[in-house]
């Protein structure tokens, strides 16, 4: 495997490590949903995403939005290992007056650009941010991460419809396609399939791809970016709570924090994935 | 003859001149930039107009995303979508964050007239004066909206304007002065009663001071043209000696007359007589004057509920 | 801490429902944290969940509405008030429809998730919307009398805050509730509170601290916000001269504005403080945290009081 690939994945396990931890520290917040985005997130602050960690606010970085604001402890993990603050605040996750509140502010924490955690908005956000980028002729690219079960509001619709009109070609969301939401099965809940063909009938280019794999989540966000003309939208097939064997295709595990002996169990497998790609 | 003027046109014009000088200064729309009076802003600058079509939400959202970029945006819409079923938006997106979005409302309270109760904003004020970080302004006519247009700019942060739809009369003369957060004292007769009121409501309620002259009753009348913050001490200093108070909107009395209520009680003021004059119930289809009249927030009723308090 | 709330509501919900055929629920992907969970196992076939779409959920309950059923539609409180008001006003308020919104995690029950997530506008929003019955329970006895008012004979729409969290019980089984008319808890002279919800265990607690220093005050669990009552907020002026409100809303919009418009028009001289949130953001903590750094924990009521005398 290719170093960078390799080490990548390792990333993506020591973020999953610390978003546990934050969890079960703070006794509260959202594990497995952050698990599921490990990988993209790896990708996205490691590898794709062009940001200064000494200048947050820098204005030709690319902009990410954690449009599932909820997942936030791996997005905190990944800015806080990406430099943005040190990584022992982490544990500050949902404290009393903290950096780093239950769902991302953009005001409180260095690296978030758009406070988020009312579903669906963070795609509008999103499309706010490119809509300035072309207007200010800016390379920089705004990038989203949706839940699939956000994809039910009204106003993620809304967004697509105009980015598709408007050819916001700099502008890329992920959605975390792990088929489950707080209360069940997305399929059963409310199923968005034919999911691929909505994006299409939008005027985005789509792109499904396994969201565990880095090879395809780098892939594709170089073909989203050779694409001109249309928004992009990779449709990433996750596992929710994936690395952790209970949490991993739970729903119940989508708000809950785990007790002591889950999380010595979790530590350990995560940690075995650390090693092995080390 | 009374002069004419929607406020919305005053809005358009005063955004045009805003532009001119401001190059940060850009308007969304929620297929509304015509009914604003936005046709001269597009054509000169359209690069800085961004419609949304009907999606109020995704403007919002949108809008308060662009503000962080560092624009100063003016989204505008219709008060009952804007205030109501984007509120989540307003609060979360916007002001949350204080980010520089202006709320531009038409329709507000009974302006949408004829459109009837779901385009009638008549909750507005109640709901964004609950809003954190907030500034709430209502003009009081056409020359009002124009100058509040740089007022709005000025304010670091969210505000929401609250403008009509129809023409109103025009009350003041093209060089009144405004003062951000300052009321004005718009008729000074005496102090049987002190009329608080904003919006279109503040030329009825000088005309009602007006005909009360005639008849030898003097009241105040004040154009709280802000409504947050508050201008709590203007409202002390005029009604600690006054007989009444009174309230005058033109939508739900959760809104200027809630208020105004606060303000006296924390400051111990309790008049002898304190009406708020606005709605109770839903409103109706009707001509914007016609409503006015059937609610009694015209000069009429306005005038009829100070005689009221007075002989009771 | 006693039974959460939000269990007795999943409970009384499921019984009332078995009841009456017409009660259906209807939930936006929040069934385990509504409690409306416990309907859709028993009941599923009148369980309707639309997936994350408040909005719509709202609106799709003035239809059943419209078709004779009673609907309970349930979200987070503060999505309820933000993301729904304009189909409550136009569709449900304005229609005068049976739809029951009930707004789960109200106040600061949503602790950790922080500002986004807490419910400090939904009163003063569901309050503006003429013919609303707009209510919020403080113990397990009202929960349940408010279930069962609104599952089976009150005609008209109606939005309820329910707490995630309880305590132990204010009232007995049987306790005869009255739409529209305060409960008195305490009996005192020296100054009033009002509040709903859990505050009104917590305003109990610092009347008993309060007696134990000599200073005796009245406490009126004001659960009923729309309609209001009005006589008990001027009896008390009378009475007591001294007046706070406490609630886990904005202190803009809510209980305390509604007391002191009631006193303005009555033209009381009384002294009065508004206890709730100063018109900010508040952030993520702990339930009972928050409570007390926002200043309407036991304390702060006390304290309150001893500034008013």
């Amino acid at each position: 495997m290719d170093r960078e690939i390799q080490e990548l994945y390792k990333k993506s396990y020591e973020l999953r490590i610390h978003a546990v931890k934050m969890v079960y520290h703070a006794k509260t917040g959202h594990a497995a949903p952050s698990l599921s985005m490990a990988d993209l997130i790896s990708a996205l602050y490691f590898k794709i995403l062009r940001v200064d960690p000494s200048e947050p606010r820098w204005k030709d970085r690319d902009r990410f939005v954690l449009s599932k604001g909820h997942a936030c402890p791996i997005y905190y993990a990944a800015l806080a290992k990406r430099g943005f603050f040190p990584e022992e605040d982490l544990m500050q996750y949902r404290a009393l007056n903290s950096k780093l509140q239950g769902h991302p502010d953009m005001r409180k924490c260095p690296g978030v650009d758009m406070t988020t955690g009312s579903l669906g908005n963070g795609a509008s956000a999103s499309l706010g941010m490119a809509l300035i980028g072309q207007k200010e002729k800016k390379d920089y690219y705004v990038y989203a991460i949706c839940g699939d079960g956000e994809l039910q509001e009204g106003i993620v619709w809304e967004s697509a419809l105009y980015a598709g009109n408007a050819h916001a070609d700099h502008l890329i969301w992920f959605v975390d396609y792990n088929g489950l939401q707080s209360g069940g099965s997305v399929r059963e809940i409310q199923n968005l399939e034919d999911l691929e063909e909505k994006f299409k009938s939008f005027g985005w280019d789509v792109q499904t791809i396994d969201g565990h794999n880095m090879e395809e989540i780098l892939a594709a966000v170089e073909t989203a970016k050779e694409r001109k003309g249309t928004p992009s939208v990779i449709l990433a097939k996750t596992t929710k709570g994936k690395g952790v064997s209970y949490m991993e295709n739970q729903y119940l595990w989508h708000m809950k924090a785990p007790n002591e002996e889950q999380y010595t169990q979790a530590m350990k497998e995560l940690s075995k994935e650390v090693e092995r790609y080390a | 003859m009374r002069k004419m003027v929607s406020t919305r046109t005053g809005f358009g014009q005063g955004l045009v001149e805003l532009a001119a000088k401001r190059s940060e200064v850009m308007a969304t729309s929620a297929d509304t930039y015509r009914s604003f009076a936005l046709g001269e802003f597009v054509e000169k600058y359209p690069d800085r107009y961004y419609e949304f079509g009907i999606a109020e939400q995704n403007m919002l959202t949108a809008s308060g995303a662009m503000a962080a970029e560092g624009y100063c945006i003016f989204a505008v819409g219709y008060s009952p979508f804007l205030s109501m079923r984007a509120l989540e938006q307003i609060r979360t997106f916007v002001a949350y964050p204080n980010l520089n979005v202006k709320v531009v409302a038409g329709l507000s309270g009974l302006s949408g007239d004829t459109d009837g109760v779901t385009h009638q904003g008549t909750e507005d004020v109640g709901i964004v004066r609950t809003i954190p970080n907030m500034t709430l302004l209502c003009p009081a006519d056409a020359v009002a909206a124009r100058a509040f247009v740089k007022i709005a700019a000025d304010v670091e942060g969210p505000v929401y304007l609250r403008l009509g739809r129809g023409s109103t009369p025009v009350l003041y003369g093209e060089d009144q002065e405004f003062t951000f957060g300052k009321a004005i004292r718009v008729r000074e007769y005496g102090k049987k009663a002190v009329v608080i009121a904003c919006g279109s409501c503040v030329y009825e309620a000088a005309a009602a001071a007006d005909a009360l002259k005639e008849k030898g009753t003097g009241i105040t009348v004040l154009d709280m043209h802000t409504i947050k913050p508050l201008d709590t001490e203007s409202i002390a200093q005029c009604c600690q000696d006054a007989d009444s108070v009174i309230t005058v909107e033109d939508g739900t009395i959760y809104g200027l007359g809630s208020a105004v209520a606060e303000a006296l009680l924390e400051h111990r003021i309790v008049p002898k007589h304190f009406k708020r004059l606005g709605l109770t119930t839903f409103g109706t289809a009707g001509t914007y004057q016609e409503l006015l009249h059937f609610y009694g927030l015209d000069a009429e009723g306005i005038a009829a509920a100070v005689e009221e308090s007075a002989n009771s | 801490m006693g039974k959460a709330l939000r269990d007795v509501y999943g409970e009384s919900l499921l019984k009332y429902a078995k009841e009456n055929k017409k009660v259906v629920a209807l939930d936006a992907d929040l069934a385990n944290c509504s409690k409306t969970c416990m309907m859709g196992k028993e009941l599923p076939e009148r369980m309707f969940d639309v997936g994350i779409a408040e909005n719509h959920m709202i609106a799709m309950g003035a239809g059943f509405a419209s078709c004779g059923m009673i609907p309970f539609v349930n979200t987070f409180a503060t999505l309820a008030a933000s993301m729904c008001a304009l189909s409550a006003k136009a569709l449900i308020g304005y229609s005068g429809l049976n739809v029951r919104i009930m707004g789960a995690n109200n106040g600061l029950s949503g602790g950790y998730d922080g500002a986004t997530h807490h419910a400090l506008d939904d009163m003063s929003v569901m309050r503006g919307i003429p013919g609303m019955l707009v209510m919020s329970p403080s113990d397990g006895v009202m929960t349940d009398w408010m279930v069962r008012t609104l599952a089976e004979d009150y005609e008209g729409p109606a939005y309820v805050g329910i707490p995630r969290n309880g305590y132990e019980n204010l009232y007995e089984e049987g306790e005869d509730f009255e739409i529209g008319k305060a409960k008195q808890l305490t009996d005192g002279k020296d100054a009033a509170v009002f509040a709903y919800g859990l505050s009104v265990f917590r305003a109990k607690k610092a009347a008993e601290q309060l007696a134990a220093e000599g200073i005796h005050i009245s406490v009126y669990d004001m659960f009923t916000l729309k309609p209001f009552d009005r006589e008990a907020v001027l009896r008390a002026a009378r009475e007591t001269g001294a007046i706070v409100t406490v609630e886990e809303h904005s202190i803009v919009g809510g209980l305390g504005t509604a007391v002191l418009e009631t006193l303005a028009e009555g033209g009381e001289q009384v002294s009065v403080r508004r206890l709730g949130i100063q018109d900010c953001y508040t952030h993520s903590g702990a339930y009972e945290d928050l409570v007390t750094e926002f200043g309407i924990g036991i304390a702060s009521i006390a304290d309150a009081v001893k500034e008013l005398l």
